[in-house]
């Protein structure tokens, strides 16, 4: 239901409208006519009942006359109080119904996005902006608008009230307010841009209080170098800042509010004083004075600040609907969200010929230049320091980027022609920062194969071989037990333990190409060696690609890759590397020294 | 223990937060709780001349009163209107100037309140949970709000309904009975609310848990690679849309349920009301009071009776889940502080450790059992292992991080158990595997280990030569971090930093803890020549889990569940062929040609 498109002022009501229009014209009616309780018929109520206790207090009626008007007037609070309550709840479902609606659509689009965008800081800002607001913003924009829809009805029934009585006064009144309702709703304004321009600071501060002083992994550096009192310091300063820049805007809108309100009593003050006149003259009586003088007043005294709160939110949903038309505007993936290709295509031969490839944003090459060919059964290793460019490689194999110079041929055709559904059924991928999904065991290595019905036979096959036979048996449920901390009986695994889940859950997979993406970072050595030996073996007749800046468990490979700031420096065996003499062999070298 | 609790009692957690708001904002309460006071008074005498201008009018409309009487009376009414916005707005404003100013101050002080209790705390996740609480408790003003509302049930509700009862009073009474029917709906409505919604929460908890989980799984940067190439959307979407539809449900369910509640308590209010009337309504048939005083109350009526709701509803439901939150608060700021002699620490006379226990807070196993070791002048020891063996955790024992359950460590001659953490970390400094890229400048980058010499550049800068920084496009000024407008740097620049880091601050003793971690063989072999040289006649700590890399140490500690089982160089260790020499096989195995 959204569309690429620019939203506007106007979608803030017209995506509600889209979703259930009968829900919010309801509201909106309701909110218009409790503004004519809360005025007219007070009003009406008010003079009523006191013209005629007046009159029986004067002996010209008997004194159960005066229940009626009593009745009338109770019975207006009471419907009032009611109407309060209906709108309460209208807007909870309001709420309701834009939560299931909105919620699912953009976590669609959020699924389907271009990759470039999850690792651009700015593009994830917006979405993670945007989808935590949306529904809030939106609702406190409608209900923003029908605050200034109930502000203008209600002044609209009080002039009429005196347009009867002084008709210059209504008039004037009604051109007088128009600067009003427009100061009012620009000093709302305000508020948001000084937290636009508070912003940057208030990260500053929670960064230090939040990164810094209170989290566990700066625990060591900041005992040790005991340098608390200065960053508390730095973050005191930036708070202040902060604190300044919104305390001056809220002086200014106060002062603002102060200044409408003020202006409105006065305002209040003149009408009051028209009507005297018609009072002493007998054609205006003393309860209609009443009734209009407290309702005068007391809108006076309030209206400043409902609009200001008003135009705040607007500010707010405004900026979401400008955030929601920048959303929108996102590249889509197709075939994002698909399931991978039931029947695994047959892998022969996958070829990089001269592969240039920027980031995004970036100024310098991340793969410069880059050939090479990987056959169907054989195992690579690619080597490198961190940045080199490893990493990059399986992305763009796995289609996670695609704007790249140069060709990569799968079987002979090139990638970017490939179905993303069939590029996920080639590759299975077991990342260093691996998903620890809190699901089910069973679910967690099921998820490896997706687009078949995965038995439990299956699962248990490839939980053999992993050696995660005894782990299950431990589970309170076994394989059913829920993992993680969302679900309230749910078991955690060791850092090992769930390395053997994601291995399991590539294995489970059908796909021709396993990759292992540097697993082995957060590994003592024994642990590192074990898993490169049994991928291996696990893996013996499929295509597998570890990726490392490591070397030793690369001599399993039948070809290692050398990689260094984005290019091939080197391919070949681990022997013929080290015949060649070159970087390979320099850095196996180093290392083989210490163990000598 | 009765003692204890009585402690954080509530009377003393309010008493308590009282004090320390006054105490923060010392001047500016007086004047916030003065104002208060004034503006609270301010009703009263907006109803007094509320009535007097309505009487006026009654006897103006007979002929009794002349217009200027009546214009004179009006005038008077519309001046103590706009006193009472000025004194209101200036009240709203203070509460939240003095509040948010609060904040910074009690972030201060919690922030160096925790830099004075023990690190060891930092691996509890319970306490990092309460850290988290207190946080959010200063934070969103909870702590500050909760104070100066406790002190305003004095100065602004307190007077208000003093002021008013004493006013029914006077006119007869009976009147005063109005407050009284004015609390018991506010009351009985607050009790059943809090129930219905504190029900709600505890059931929608944690399906809110799992639903923002699911959405997670589908989203979030950890995972969205993984869960986009393993096709596992649909499955994750499913459990969301469940998820939703069934919190959703829940929630309209319990809000239904709310509104009808509210719609009976309504009436209940509602007949409080009307009772009131009909009260009013008698005095002033029996002539007690006039009609104008009439209306002037009955306009206020509704006043009250919202009066008493907000003061019920603030106390109730801010009151239970607020002083829960702040009793956290205020046990974290009573915690035991790491506290001792101020000594000097003599280096020539190493690090004694005898049979030292350490078990982790919230934990049952120990982490480190038995431990004894000697440390001499300029000796380099390495502290090898598998994961989890405890390596990490003798380190932080033996250079006075953690302080021992029992045992004790002797550093430079002194117990780290009763010397202040000042004199003990005065010449110890550390380069740590997980080190912190903290996004200020490189000067503080690297001086931030010395925070007492950040401004000498001249210093900084030859440090960095020294560790072969060498970028002279990034200056001591740059700040380090896209996200606050500067650069982002290499993980080999950065681990360069954070070695540059630990030599900035002078030192006798160092700690390597896994410093090389995430870098290649070759920088490794560099890397570790530098300490070499650098850590030339100090004592040197190391932990590492590539063994060769501990082979440069004067001696190796071998650990394995939490208990050093063997000490000596490299060759004796070989010899002994003990766990040391399986590890040895494990790794070396890698770089001796087995296929030769």
């Amino acid at each position: 239901m959204l569309k690429t498109r620019k939203y506007k002022w106007i979608d803030i009501l017209r995506i509600p409208f889209e979703i259930s229009p009968l829900l919010l014209v309801v509201y909106v009616l309701l909110e218009l006519t409790q503004a004519i309780i809360s005025t007219f018929a007070v009003v009406f109520a008010t003079s009523y009942f006191v013209d005629t206790a007046f009159a029986v207090f004067a002996d010209k009626l008997i004194v159960s006359e005066v229940y009626a008007p009593l009745g009338v007037l109770l019975g207006v609070v009471a419907i009032s109080n009611i109407f309060d309550n209906l709108l309460g709840l209208l807007q909870s479902r309001l709420k309701i119904v834009m939560e299931l609606k909105l919620e699912p659509t953009i976590l669609d689009t959020r699924a389907s996005l271009k990759y470039k965008y999850i690792e651009d800081s700015d593009t994830w800002e917006l979405v993670e902006r945007l989808s935590e607001g949306i529904v809030v913003n939106i609702l406190n924009g409608v209900r923003a608008c029908a605050i200034v829809a109930r502000s203008i009805v209600s002044i609209a029934a009080i002039l009429s009230l005196i347009l009867t009585q002084v008709w210059w006064a209504a008039i004037l009144i009604a051109i007088l307010s128009v600067p009003l309702f427009w100061m009012s709703l620009k000093a709302g304004g305000k508020n948001y841009n000084a937290w636009m321009e508070a912003w940057p600071y208030e990260r500053r501060f929670s960064y230090y209080s939040d990164d810094i002083l209170t989290s566990r992994e700066a625990t060591q550096e900041r005992t040790l170098f005991g340098y608390a009192d200065y960053i508390v310091n730095l973050h005191s300063e930036h708070f202040e800042i902060a604190r300044k820049i919104q305390g001056r805007v809220a002086v200014r809108t106060k002062i603002a509010m102060e200044a409408t309100g003020i202006f409105m009593s006065v305002i209040a003050l003149l009408i009051s004083f028209t009507l005297i006149k018609p009072v002493i003259a007998g054609t205006l009586s003393p309860g209609m004075f009443m009734g209009i003088v407290a309702a005068v007043f007391t809108m006076a005294t309030t209206i400043g600040g409902t609009l200001q709160e008003s135009a705040k939110n607007l500010s707010y949903a405004k900026r979401c609907m400008d955030d929601l038309t920048a959303f929108m505007a996102l590249d889509l993936q197709d075939g994002a969200t698909d399931l991978p290709d039931k029947i695994p295509p047959v892998f022969e031969r996958l070829s990089f010929k001269n592969v240039w490839f920027k980031y995004p944003n970036a100024e310098n090459y991340a793969l410069r230049n880059v050939s090479f060919d990987i056959e169907g059964g054989k195992h690579y290793a690619f080597v490198g320091a961190n940045g080199s460019g490893k990493t990059t490689i399986i992305k763009l194999l796995t289609g996670l980027y695609d704007i790249y110079d140069g060709e990569i041929l799968i079987n002979g055709k090139e990638l970017r022609t490939y179905e993303t559904s069939t590029l996920k059924a080639m590759f299975s991928v077991v990342y260093q920062d691996f998903a620890r999904y809190e699901v089910s065991l069973a679910d967690n290595i099921a998820l490896g194969n997706t687009s078949e019905d995965v038995s439990m036979e299956d699962i248990h096959k490839v939980t053999d071989k992993v050696a995660l036979t005894d782990t299950i048996a431990n589970l309170k449920d076994g394989l059913s037990t829920p993992l993680g901390k969302i679900h309230k009986d749910g078991s955690d695994l060791s850092g090992g333990q769930w390395q053997k889940v994601a291995i399991a859950r590539s294995l489970i997979s059908s796909a021709p190409i396993k990759i292992l993406d540097e697993p082995t970072a957060a590994l003592d050595p024994i642990a590192e060696s074990r898993i490169y030996q049994e991928f291996e073996e696990l893996m013996r007749d499929k295509t597998t690609i570890f990726i490392s800046h490591r070397l030793g468990s690369t001599k399993l490979a039948n070809e290692i890759l050398v990689i260094d700031g984005g290019e091939i420096i080197e391919k070949g065996t681990h022997n013929e590397l080290i015949k060649m003499s070159g970087v390979y062999a320099k850095m196996f070298e180093s290392q083989r020294r210490w163990y000598e | 223990m009765i003692e204890k609790r009585s402690k954080y009692g509530i009377v003393c957690v309010v008493f308590r937060s009282i004090l320390q708001y006054i105490k923060a904002s010392k001047g500016w309460a007086v004047l916030e709780h003065g104002i208060a006071v004034l503006s609270s008074l301010s009703w009263i005498v907006g109803i007094l001349v509320t009535q007097q201008l309505f009487d006026l009018i009654t006897e103006a409309s007979r002929g009794y009163a002349s217009y200027s009487q009546v214009g004179i009376a009006l005038g008077t009414m519309a001046a103590v209107t706009v006193v009472q916005q000025v004194l209101r707005g200036i009240d709203k404003y203070l509460l939240g100037y003095v509040s948010y100013k609060n904040v910074g101050k009690f972030m201060s002080e919690l922030m160096l309140k925790l830099s004075r209790v023990s690190a060891k705390h930092f691996e509890d996740p319970n306490f990092l949970d309460n850290i988290d609480k207190s946080k959010r408790c200063i934070e969103y003003e909870a702590l500050g709000s909760f104070s100066t509302n406790c002190l305003r049930l004095f100065t602004y509700y307190g007077v208000f309904f003093v002021s008013v009862s004493i006013y029914f009073f006077g006119l007869s009474p009976l009147l005063p009975l109005i407050i009284f029917v004015s609390f018991v709906p506010a009351i009985l409505g607050q009790l059943v609310q809090v129930k219905v919604f504190i029900g709600l929460e505890n059931e929608s908890a944690p399906l809110r848990r799992q639903y923002t989980y699911y959405k997670k799984a589908i989203s979030s940067q950890l995972s969205f690679k993984e869960t986009r190439i393993l096709g596992a959307f649909g499955f994750f979407r499913n459990l969301f849309s469940n998820t939703l539809l069934l919190l959703t449900t829940k929630t309209w369910k319990v809000e239904r349920k709310a509104a009808f509640i509210r719609l009976i308590l309504g009436l209940v209010s509602f007949i409080g009301f009307g009772v009131s009337t009909i009260m009013l309504f008698n005095s002033a048939m029996s002539g007690e009071i006039s009609i104008g005083t009439f209306v002037a109350v009955f306009g206020v009526l509704s006043q009250i009776f919202s009066m008493a709701e907000e003061l019920v509803s603030i106390q109730v439901s801010q009151g239970s889940e607020t002083i829960g939150k702040i009793e956290i608060y205020y046990r974290l700021m009573d915690m035991e502080e790491v506290d001792g002699e101020e000594a000097v620490i003599d280096f020539s006379k190493g690090i004694v450790a005898k049979d030292v226990n350490f078990t982790y807070p919230g934990r049952n196993k120990m982490a480190v059992q038995g431990a004894t070791i000697t440390i001499s002048e300029g000796e380099t020891i390495a502290i090898v292992g598998e994961n989890g063996a405890g390596k990490s955790t003798l380190v932080r024992l033996l250079v006075g991080l953690y302080r021992p359950d029992n045992g004790t460590v002797e550093i430079g001659g002194q117990n780290s158990s009763n010397t202040h953490p000042s004199s003990i970390f005065r010449e110890t400094s550390g380069v740590f595997q997980d080190f912190l890229c903290y996004k200020m400048t490189l000067a503080e980058n690297v001086a931030i280990s010395n925070t007492k010499e950040i401004q000498n550049h001249d210093n900084i800068q030859r440090v960095l030569q020294d560790c072969e920084f060498g970028d002279d496009s990034v200056t001591l000024d740059t700040m380090l971090s896209t996200e606050f407008g500067g650069i982002d740097l290499s993980g080999g620049q950065w681990q360069r930093i954070a070695i540059a880091r630990g030599l900035y601050k002078t030192n006798s003793l160092i700690v390597l803890d896994e410093p090389t971690a995430a870098i290649d063989p070759i920088e490794e072999e560099r890397v570790y020549s530098q300490f070499k040289r650098l850590s030339k006649d100090k004592c040197t700590i190391l932990v590492t889990h590539r063994l060769a890399s501990a082979k440069f140490a004067n001696r190796i500690v071998v650990m394995d569940k939490g208990k050093i089982v063997d000490v000596g160089c490299h060759d004796e260790l070989i010899e002994r062929k003990g766990k040391y020499a399986t590890m040895w096989e494990a790794q070396s195995a890698w770089y001796v040609n087995r296929d030769n």
